[in-house]
């Protein structure tokens, strides 16, 4: 029963320590598509919003809303280097004739 | 058996020499339609860029005469105010007594002001700083890059020993609309000198016409499609004549702007990062605006809602 218990306790302190690195591994996932945005001209002003809130989410605890928020700057991040992608190639097509 | 052999050998090298055959067509006829298809090279000094810039201003001025035939060309340095006749005759009366009157005052004394080292603004400049407004911003051909009135302004702060002055409002935006001032009335008339200034035209171009932003909106689209439309209360200006009028007085901010912060404020209602006051893409699109808006007058400072 001792065993049993300090199994569960060993995996339970395995799980936070997991459970903490996901949420700091989106923000920083997050932070880089932001700065690749940001060489290019093309940040959008949301995404640093979202990932300063996911900071302050997961320094409070709140992994949940902290991954939630590093996961929207994720898409965000990504949608800022695809409109500058699709901005290069198209731009002139708003031209008039 | 034997005679199977031979006629697959036989097979075999007939069709080796069909695609030997195909290799040694003449070499002449694959010359002549290289000759075709090649364009004869012009070199880069032949390429009249000012030419190529003046044919997309006549592009440019055709679209917004189209769009708003009720509004003579030179009209347009008026803003939004050049294609609705309710909100002109009220900005009218508020140009009787000009809130940026103070503004152009204070210029003055900062302009007149002398450094610590004893020189001033006005040794920066030629014809002493008046009447020079037209000519901003220009390429310098010598730094490869487009020089502004702001940023000449700061420049010559450097050269002199002083600190630069913050950008986008305030002191240095006082000195631009006493600078502005003494130009009303000059035709703008910004040249496009080489292959360089051309890529800075190009690149403001390109920055005008590409949306960016959580809300997707590029310059053109607001300020050109469906420039004269309604956006809440206010009616969107047309492109043509933006630069003219600045600094500008906007009721919103209660005090004089320049264009730089004009850039900024709209792209953050995109939600789009604003880059840096005077930032290579900013002073790009100066340029371009302004080249699109050759032809017209200086008449800043000016007043908007």
């Amino acid at each position: 029963m001792n065993k049993i218990k300090i199994g569960l306790l060993v995996i339970g302190l395995v799980g936070s320590v997991v459970w903490e690195a996901t949420p700091y591994e989106l923000i920083k996932k997050a932070e880089m598509i932001r700065l690749k945005a940001a060489e290019v001209g093309f940040e959008w002003s949301t995404t640093s919003t979202l990932i300063a809130e996911a900071k302050q989410a997961a320094k409070d605890g709140n992994y949940e809303l902290a991954e939630k928020l590093a996961a929207e700057a994720i898409k965000q991040a990504e949608n800022s280097l695809k409109q500058a992608e699709f901005a290069a190639v198209n731009w002139q097509d708003s031209e008039p004739k | 058996m034997k005679n199977t052999i031979n006629l697959i050998a036989l097979i075999i090298s007939l069709i080796i020499l069909a695609a030997c055959s195909d290799n040694s067509a003449p070499v002449s006829s694959a010359k002549s339609k290289f000759a075709e298809k090649a364009k004869p090279v012009v070199a880069k000094e032949q390429i009249n860029y000012q030419q190529k810039v003046d044919q997309d201003i006549r592009r440019f001025r055709s679209f917004f005469s189209n769009k708003f035939p009720n509004s003579d060309l030179g009209e347009f340095k008026d803003g939004v105010y050049a294609i609705d006749p309710a909100t002109r005759e009220q900005w009218l009366e508020i140009e009787e007594f000009p809130p940026y009157e103070l503004a152009i005052d204070e210029g003055i004394e900062f302009f007149e002001t002398p450094f610590t080292n004893g020189k001033s603004y006005a040794d920066c400049f030629e014809n002493k700083g008046e009447s020079v407004r037209q000519n901003y911003p220009y390429f310098d051909i010598k730094s490869s890059q487009v020089i502004t009135l702001e940023l000449a302004i700061n420049q010559c702060r450097e050269s002199n020993g002083e600190k630069p002055l913050e950008y986008g409002q305030g002191e240095l935006v006082a000195i631009s609309s006493y600078m502005a001032n003494s130009s009303r009335g000059l035709v703008f008339d910004i040249k496009v000198p080489n292959e360089m200034a051309y890529k800075a035209y190009m690149n403001g171009k390109q920055f005008f016409y590409s949306k960016r932003g959580q809300l997707n909106f590029s310059c053109a689209d607001c300020h050109l499609k469906i420039a004269g439309s309604s956006l809440r209360a206010d009616r969107l200006s047309p492109a043509i004549g933006h630069p003219t009028g600045m600094p500008v007085y906007r009721s919103a901010w209660g005090e004089l702007g320049s264009i730089g912060h004009r850039y900024r404020e709209c792209n953050k209602n995109i939600r789009a990062k604003p880059l840096a006051y005077q930032s290579e893409a900013y002073r790009n699109l100066e340029y371009y605006q302004t080249l699109m808006s050759n032809g017209l007058v200086v008449n800043g400072p000016s007043s908007r809602k």
